[in-house]
């Protein structure tokens, strides 16, 4: 998975390289379709927004969704280049938090974990995704 | 009421307006007929949903913009992933 178009497309990513562990809360990994390589625009790089007792103990995790762009909105987080490793602003779609096997993940941490008021703007753009009114961050 | 709300009430910030007097009027009356409320309260629950309205306005118009090639690219990728991820979630219950 990790060579290929699939990895040009996701150049402005780059992964950091250390021996696997298990993924932290606000680290970023690139989550990929098992089984299905022959898809050019995996796998994409996702954000692990679950906490980190089940994301060690257990086979699955919850992440959210990162894209190379988008519109900004309630349910949008912008994350600048740098956060999290990524080499380029990225857009977090909160409103796809996804629950994904331990086995998707394919490459990471990009980076160290982003920081606390990064995650607190996530779980407030989460909490609106569900139809929670707050106010803007 | 959450921890958060309760944080939030008790660092209630204290603003001078000025109003409508029509609907200062109405907000008193309401105060008048029921026990417990305050303007401040009944004001409060106006901005809220003033806010909500913001934010639905807002998500209408995130959801509503035209996507990318880009995007759109990535969010079938995603999609594949979602549809995976959910058939061995539901495969195992």
């Amino acid at each position: 998975m990790d060579g290929g178009p699939s990895r040009r497309r996701g150049a402005h990513l780059q992964a950091t390289v250390r021996a696997p562990s298990w993924p932290r809360r606000g680290e970023i990994w690139s989550v990929y379709t098992p089984g299905q390589p022959e898809d050019p625009h995996q796998p994409r790089p996702a954000l692990v927004i679950s906490e980190n007792t089940r994301n060690r103990t257990t086979d699955d995790l919850t992440v959210i969704p990162l894209f190379s762009g988008g519109v900004l909105g309630p349910t949008r987080v912008a994350l600048a280049s740098g956060a999290g490793g990524i080499r380029r602003d990225s857009v977090l779609f909160c409103e796809e938090i996804t629950t994904v096997a331990r086995q998707f993940l394919t490459r990471g941490p990009w980076g160290a974990p982003v920081n606390d008021a990064i995650l607190e703007a996530i779980l407030r753009a989460v909490r609106r995704a569900l139809g929670e009114v707050l106010p803007a961050d | 009421m959450t921890d958060e709300m309760t944080a939030r009430a008790a660092r209630r910030a204290k603003v001078g307006a000025t109003l409508d007097p029509e609907l200062v009027a109405a907000v008193d009356r309401y105060v008048e007929g029921h026990p417990g409320t305050d303007r401040s309260g009944v004001i409060d629950e106006a901005l809220r949903l003033w806010w909500a309205r913001q934010q639905a306005e807002a998500m209408e118009r995130q959801f509503a913009a035209p996507r990318s090639r880009r995007e759109i690219e990535e969010r079938k990728a995603w999609t594949a992933v979602q549809a995976a991820a959910a058939g061995r979630i539901f495969r195992r219950r």
